[in-house]
């Protein structure tokens, strides 16, 4: 099986769905947490830290120095699982995308003036902007769980039209 | 006396606290907090942050579902706080024995140890014991 690059937009990051979802479906030893917010906060990545399953490393790099740190981290051998706290910080990093990466919009919370997308994800005008985007040009899936059927994507942009 | 926050996934802390009461009452210094699929997690948080403050004199013990998962993980970030303490597997058995060692355990690590003590003694495999 070719190795397979995950990044996922969840703003609770390591949580139950990544740890029984993703981690186990695919295998997860390595995962990184993209965040200007954690990489600043030592008891958030003590906490992090702590709750990795068995066998798993976590690292942890600010959206600057996952950018520039970008090559070597995708030349591991096995499956990684990146996680961004914020379609925003996807958007950051987009330079970097490219077809053979598979991104997942998992969780992002209700807040004021947000679009329900799904139970789980809940985007404002510019976020839905930013995804329509990328999924011109990438494969981005949104669903909380792997074996969930994604939601479709395609007319996306007239969420925002009315 | 040391409060009690149920934190947890969907409604299982308000089930379980409910469940408790039938069992032994109504109990004092117990608030519940429910994280819900689409919940902004900073606004659980800000809530939480006003109940550890309001048990601040007494302290108080966080009880989770699962270590792990984001009501432990939102807990976990007060562990540097005097007198706060996190339970990560609550079960019933567990809760019970919370509420009525309260009045004797003023400490909410030692609380914490004795709850989850008999959270564990109360699993058993039925089929274990028919076989002994």
């Amino acid at each position: 099986m070719n190795k397979k690059i995950i990044f996922r937009v969840d703003d609770r990051l390591i949580h139950g769905q990544v740890i029984e979802g993703w981690i186990k479906y695919y295998k997860i030893n390595d995962i990184i947490i993209v965040s200007d917010r954690i990489c600043s906060d030592d008891l958030q990545k003590m906490i992090y830290s702590s709750i990795l399953p068995a066998n798993c490393t976590l690292q942890f790099y600010s959206v600057d120095s996952f950018i520039a740190n970008y090559r070597e981290i995708s030349s591991a051998k096995d499956n990684l699982l990146i996680l961004f706290e914020s379609v925003g910080d996807l958007y950051r990093v987009r330079e970097v995308l490219n077809d053979s990466i598979f991104v997942n919009i998992g969780c992002v919370a209700s807040r004021e003036h947000k679009i329900e997308i799904t139970d789980t994800v809940f985007l404002d005008k510019e976020e839905v902007l930013k995804l329509s985007e990328l999924r011109d040009r990438f494969n981005i899936l949104i669903k909380k769980l792997p074996w969930e059927t994604a939601v479709e994507i395609k007319n996306f942009i007239n969420l925002i039209e009315d | 006396m040391v409060g009690v926050i149920l934190l947890t996934h969907g409604s299982l802390g308000i089930e379980l606290l409910k469940t408790s009461e039938m069992i032994i009452g109504k109990q004092d210094k117990v608030d519940f907090l429910s994280v819900q699929s689409g919940a902004s997690l900073g606004d659980l948080a800000g809530d939480l942050d006003k109940l550890i403050n309001k048990y601040k004199d007494g302290g108080v013990l966080i009880l989770t579902d699962m270590f792990g998962g984001s009501p432990s993980n939102i807990a976990m970030a007060y562990l540097e706080k005097d007198k706060v303490d996190v339970i990560t597997g609550v079960n019933l058995p567990m809760l019970i024995k919370t509420f009525s060692m309260r009045k004797d355990i003023k400490n909410p690590l030692e609380l914490g140890r004795a709850a989850i003590q008999t959270g564990k003694e109360s699993m058993i495999l039925a089929g274990d014991l028919m076989n002994k």
